[in-house]
């Protein structure tokens, strides 16, 4: 399996914007891009990507690499150069939004189809070396049970993705969001 | 009573959730009106008028792999319209659950079903039943309720009668009546017979992703 020797990216990948807002393509990212360092790497998921296909051509077709052609085909790969992966969405129902569920889903590449028991449970074996922190910064209005359905959630997705530690934050608005990342 | 059944898995009639769907509609034969719908990832009429047969049911089936601990981000479109339908209804459906996983064990799809009852009560909709089932891959080897499928036969059973009596509960988690580690074993198999297919060799499926 591949370190992390090189030094390693931060990704994020922000979220559909408030209602209102024109938050997607160039103007919307430029503008949420403003303060991030070079190291930063910024991936907006909006548009939406493609959605996941169930194909399983990330595992047996091209190991590690989405069969989708679109900005997030590489996301794997992505995700096993950079040190912390944040992840900005609304709080939907205890969990993430649309889009951001939908890069979530194309990166399963990230680890190999082949099952191993961890802690009594049986979840995928890495793909690579070592892991990111994960980050989440939900925002919106959200109620307790959602707060509490969320923190459980990414606990999950960093067991499954085998992050080094996981965080998990609830913020108004996406500017406060954007905030606590920088 | 009308049921709305509706397969939220991109992999439309050939994944296990269509399968699940399928043998649930056997079950309520002669006890319930049954349509059966896929949910489409983009706006569409398919969309439309899943929203608007589930907003005229008694009870509404939502079938799902699990992909990422959650529901698949392809459901979430269909969910929305049925939801402003739903929540416009008279009298909205009770709201029934069934997730599958790839992985053996049954109370990992607990998170979504979570999720899943949170929408729903914001759309309004009582709560019925959740099937949990493990090891989703296996569904399809034998007959509903026969040798692995045992297990899955009788909680599909009592689904169905939730359903036809319009109650709740306990979500049901159900795992194949094969053991584990046979079953870690069989994937594998899979695993290695698809990449063969595709012309790699075993040890192609851990390698790492090319740089540029």
């Amino acid at each position: 399996m591949e370190g992390r020797g090189r030094a390693a990216d931060r990704l994020r990948a922000f979220a559909d914007c408030e209602v209102g807002e024109a938050c997607t393509g160039s103007e919307g990212e430029a503008a949420f891009a403003e303060g991030f360092g070079a190291g930063d790497v910024l991936f907006s998921a909006t548009p939406l990507v493609k959605p996941c296909t169930g194909c399983f051509g990330c595992w047996t077709r091209t190991p590690g690499v989405c069969v989708l052609r679109d900005h997030c085909t590489e996301m794997p790969r992505l995700m096993a150069r950079c040190e912390t992966f944040a992840l900005v969405s609304p709080l939907v129902y205890g969990g993430f939004s649309h889009a951001v569920k939908a890069v979530l889903d194309r990166a399963i590449g990230y680890v190999q189809p082949f099952f191993r028991i961890v802690e009594g449970e049986m979840h995928h074996v890495p793909r690579y070396e070592g892991g990111f922190r994960l980050e989440a910064h939900f925002y919106g209005q959200s109620s307790e049970p959602e707060r509490e359905l969320a923190r459980r959630l990414v606990r999950a997705n960093a067991v499954n993705y085998y992050a080094s530690a996981f965080e998990v934050r609830f913020h108004e608005n996406l500017g406060e969001a954007k905030e606590a990342l920088r | 009573m009308k049921a709305t059944l509706v397969c939220g898995s991109p992999r439309r009639k050939t994944g296990n959730s269509a399968f699940l769907l399928d043998a649930l509609a056997c079950k309520l034969e002669g006890r319930a009106e049954v349509e059966l719908r896929h949910a489409v990832a983009r706006p569409s009429e398919e969309n439309e008028r899943t929203a608007e047969l589930a907003a005229a049911s008694d009870a509404l089936v939502v079938a799902f792999p699990l992909y990422v601990d959650g529901v698949p981000a392809s459901l979430y479109e269909a969910l929305e319209r049925i939801g402003e339908r739903v929540r416009a209804a008279g009298a909205p459906p009770r709201l029934h659950l069934v997730a599958n996983n790839g992985f053996y064990d049954a109370r990992q799809n607990e998170l979504a079903i979570e999720m899943l009852w949170l929408w729903g009560d914001a759309c309004g909709l009582p709560r019925g039943r959740a099937v949990a089932v493990g090891a989703g891959e296996m569904s399809q080897v034998a007959p509903m309720g026969h040798g692995p499928s045992k297990n899955l036969g009788r909680a599909f059973d009592r689904l169905a009668d939730d359903i036809v009596a319009g109650r709740g509960g306990e979500t049901v988690f159900v795992e194949p009546n094969f053991p584990r580690f046979l079953y870690r074993l069989s994937a594998h198999r899979m695993w290695r017979k698809q990449a063969k297919a595709n012309g790699l060799a075993s040890c192609d499926l851990k390698r790492c992703a090319p740089d540029d």
